[in-house]
């Protein structure tokens, strides 16, 4: 396979799942038609018998009726449901439908009125009862609103199950699922995270080794501990952030996500103690470097001017001048310095990032293709799941046993790199 | 006479015979080694020659620091005094030379004094005798490395007692080029920067010729080893690659030269070659190490002088440990030039090495100086009827490698005379090899002093401009 391409192949895919979410998010708010869930038409059983009927639905009491509107009403927000006639026998035995199933574990309807109308007024809270319905009816979004029919009806085992409904116009609207302000603030910490995390990756030492001193920062190789444990820390991130939003609850990490950041984490503490604990090529190659007199990147930088300088004497000088000998002397030994660092620093000078990160000296090793394989699936999945869940995944223990075992054979092998 | 199709010659550097070879047949009359009543005397105090028990680096590597090469470091050791007198060499003043160096180390008188006992380098002492030792080699010249290796291939130093004497290309003809002219295959195997490369004679065919040391363990392996060899070792610690200098130039670790030893040894010994192959193992110089016989009188090579000593060149340097491996050799052997085989005949120096070339593969060709004439060839040493002694399959050297912290000492400190010495004379290396007779300079330029802090930088400067100009 073409190197460039496989390079680039898996760069998209990071960025994918490292960006998809704002992606999602950006796309949702450019979505112009709204989409309707089911069908807004009432079926022919929602009528009750005593002829209670949906005649409106509001956000509050002095807002007008949403009826087949987008409306400001979202997760933890009121929903006013206006009727013609009073409810028969109060409020408290009747749930809230919408698309025809029943939201458990709301709070008891409050009666109360619209406008001087009756109405009955929900809060729709997510809860670990309804968690489920809300994740099924807000979950694989399309737009910034998702159309719901509302009708009402007898709890589960208060009575008859009749339920009360609406005319087509009077009982659906748009959920509002998020706000143009909310994409904007998860946008903008999310691209925050990105630009801190990967935008400097190029040209600073955030997702790189630093084994060399002597090499420039954009030169120094990417570490694959460090950016397994970055693409985990984005992506969870940006999840949090989209489902803080959507469904203003902080409580959204899971354990898996905890333990997924726990296993890249100690990949990168792994690996670099490994680096640290061990006499490794690139130790042997500065401690080298360090005698030819180059500690540092600076000191290349001093030897490259130092050629300069001398360059600009010797043009300087008469061509018998007993001086030139000597100065060119001096540039040919720094010559030879600098060549013999690019000459043996060579193999550590960055290859481009899928490069770098599935290589060691001595090059392409299973285990690092492993760790990056299996880090972009389950990144993958973990994407798709909190896109369509709205919720960070359940993964299986052997999900995340099959990640720990590659992150530590990573690290075995490693350790076997750095004595190569 | 003895079939030989390949001759290979390894010269290490500076080491004397008894510091290396001295107590190699303890008691045994018609050998010239140590009977352990050799002293040297500084400041009214006897050092007498001693062994260190053991062979941890501090023992590989004695003495340390390195003991004095120049020309008048070697009158003292040899006469006691920095001017070469009249008189004979009494070998009198080793220790006084060590002890007065300048430098920063500690110089204990003793440490010049000391030898090795064969167990200590096994695969030298075991070469020796199972095949043969040359009792009666000296170096070329009492002078420095470069005299000594141009003695090897020229036969002449042109004058020169010390490195930085030296311009270069080094003008003068050498085997390389008549073996070259008379369509004899040579080649130069080397390791980091080959110092023979500094002879103008070779710099129209280096291209084709000089090739690193692992393409000699090729040839060797594929039995495609040219006629002539010459091996070059490792002059400077190698920081990069963890690499211990194998030159056993003091104070580097002698370990590491029984480990070349071993190799070449053992790639020849399993080569179709190995029964038409002559092995020459020498040193080019005692390098201040002790050694108790007397430099005899020699032919000088020719008119030159050196300024301002006014050394003649006639007389030898100190012996150095040369072992003459092959299977036409009989076990055992003590070699000496048959013609004076009890000492007072011309010994063996380097220019040995090109009178045995001749006899070889350039029969009634020219010889190179009036010291080549004269020196005797090592071509009746090769005594056996047949090729029958084979010697042992191979030779383990010792597993004792070099670590990051030993090689970073020595990569580190302040590079030797012939490491600084061919750092600088790397400038006078053009940045290709010349294509043509026309691009050769007609004469050399003398070396412009260069300041190295380190083995390293110097090592970065001769290795890059040799690199450059072999175009590899």
């Amino acid at each position: 396979m073409n190197t460039e391409f496989a390079q680039r192949s898996f760069g998209i895919l990071i960025l994918v799942c490292a960006g998809a979410v704002p992606c999602v998010v950006a796309s949702l708010a450019l979505a112009q038609s709204p989409a309707v869930t089911g069908n807004p038409a009432v079926s022919a059983t929602a009528l009750a018998a005593d002829g209670l009927q949906i005649v409106s639905l509001a956000e509050s009491q002095d807002s007008d009726s949403i009826n087949g509107k987008p409306s400001h009403i979202r997760l933890n927000g009121k929903l006013w449901v206006v009727l013609n006639h009073p409810l028969p026998d109060g409020a408290k035995n009747y749930a809230l439908f919408l698309n025809d199933e029943e939201i458990k574990g709301l709070d008891p309807a409050v009666v109360t009125s619209y406008r001087s109308q009756p109405a009955v007024l929900f809060t729709l809270k997510r809860s670990s009862v309804n968690d489920a319905f809300w994740r099924d009816l807000l979950g694989s979004p399309r737009s910034d609103h998702v159309y719901v029919r509302v009708s009402l009806g007898r709890q589960s085992g208060a009575g008859p199950s009749d339920r009360i409904a609406g005319a087509p116009e009077s009982a659906h609207f748009g959920l509002e699922v998020f706000t143009r302000l909310d994409l904007g603030l998860a946008a903008g910490a999310i691209l925050l995270v990105l630009i801190f995390v990967w935008g400097h990756a190029r040209t600073r030492t955030t997702l790189r080794d630093n084994l060399l001193p002597q090499l420039a920062p954009s030169q120094q190789p990417y570490s694959l501990g460090r950016s397994q444990m970055a693409f985990w820390f984005t992506l969870i991130f940006a999840a949090f952030v989209v489902l803080f939003f959507v469904l203003q609850d902080t409580n959204v990490l899971t354990s898996q996500a905890l333990c997924l950041m726990g296993i890249s984490g100690a990949t990168a503490a792994a690996a670099i103690a490994v680096d640290v604990g061990r006499t490794s090529p690139a130790d042997v190659t500065n401690c080298a470097l360090q005698a030819l007199g180059l500690n540092t990147y600076e000191d290349v930088q001093r030897v490259q001017q130092e050629i300069i300088v001398r360059q600009q004497q010797l043009a300087a000088l008469p061509p018998t001048s007993p001086q030139r000998t000597q100065l060119q002397i001096e540039i040919n030994d720094r010559g030879s310095i600098l060549r013999t660092y690019h000459d043996k620093t060579r193999p550590f000078v960055s290859q481009g990032w899928f490069k770098d990160v599935t290589t060691d000296i001595n090059g392409p090793t299973v285990h690092r293709l492993q760790v990056v394989s299996w880090t972009a699936a389950l990144g993958a999945i973990f994407l798709y799941s909190v896109y369509r869940n709205l919720a960070m995944p359940e993964f299986n223990g052997t999900l995340l046993a099959l990640m720990g075992i590659s992150s530590a054979g990573y690290v075995g092998f490693k350790v076997q790199e750095v004595n190569s | 006479m003895a079939n030989i199709k390949h001759v290979v010659v390894l010269m290490l550097e500076n080491r004397s015979f008894d510091s290396m070879l001295g107590r190699l047949y303890p008691g045994d009359a018609n050998y010239r080694g140590l009977t352990l009543l050799e002293y040297n005397n500084y400041q009214s105090t006897g050092y007498g020659v001693w062994n260190d028990k053991g062979m941890l680096p501090s023992t590989a590597t004695i003495p340390d620091p390195d003991p004095g090469e120049l020309f008048t470091d070697m009158n003292t050791q040899l006469f006691g005094t920095p001017v070469r007198p009249e008189t004979p060499a009494d070998m009198s003043g080793f220790a006084q030379s060590y002890a007065t160096q300048p430098g920063k180390g500690i110089y204990a008188p003793s440490a010049v004094m000391h030898y090795f006992t064969p167990d200590q380098v096994p695969v030298i002492s075991t070469l020796a005798t199972t095949f043969g030792v040359c009792d009666q080699w000296h170096a070329s010249a009492p002078c420095q490395t470069w005299p000594n290796r141009f003695f090897a291939h020229t036969g002449t130093s042109l004058g020169c007692v010390n490195n930085k004497d030296f311009s270069i290309p080094f003008t003068a003809p050498s085997i390389f080029g008549q073996l070259q002219a008379a369509g004899v295959s040579w080649r130069v195997y080397f390791h980091d920067m080959p110092q023979s490369i500094l002879l103008k004679d070779v710099w129209l065919h280096a291209v084709t010729h000089y090739r690193g040391f692992s393409q000699f363990l090729a040839d060797a392996h594929s039995g495609t080893l040219p006629n002539y060899s010459f091996i070059e070792p490792r002059y400077f610690a190698d920081l990069f690659g963890v690499f211990s200098p194998n030159d056993e130039h003091p104070p580097h670790n002698v370990v590491h030269g029984e480990t070349l030893i071993a190799s070449v040894y053992n790639a020849l010994r399993s080569s179709v070659c190995w029964t038409n192959t002559l092995l020459i193992i020498t040193y080019d110089e005692h390098g201040g190490c002790y050694d108790h016989v007397r430099p005899p009188a020699a032919t000088p090579p020719d008119g030159w002088v050196s300024q301002p000593d006014q050394f003649e060149f006639n007389a030898y340097g100190v012996r150095v440990p040369t072992v003459i491996v092959s299977p036409w050799i009989p076990p055992g052997s003590k070699i000496r030039n048959p013609r004076g085989g009890d000492g007072t005949g011309t010994p063996f120096d380097h220019t040995s090495i090109i009178k045995t070339v001749r006899d070889l593969f350039l029969a009634g060709t020219g010889q190179l100086t009036a010291r080549e004439a004269a020196a005797p060839s090592l071509i009746g040493a090769l005594s056996l009827p047949d090729a029958t002694n084979l010697g042992p399959p191979s030779l383990t050297p010792s597993a004792v490698q070099a670590t990051l912290a030993q090689v970073s000492t020595l990569a580190s400190g302040e590079p030797n005379g012939i490491q600084a010495a061919l750092a600088a004379a790397s400038h006078n290396l053009p940045a290709n090899a010349p294509a043509s007779v026309t691009e050769l300079p007609a004469d050399g330029m003398p070396l412009t002093p260069a300041s190295y802090s380190t083995v390293t930088a110097a090592a970065a400067t001769a290795t890059d401009r040799i690199k450059s100009f072999l175009g590899v």
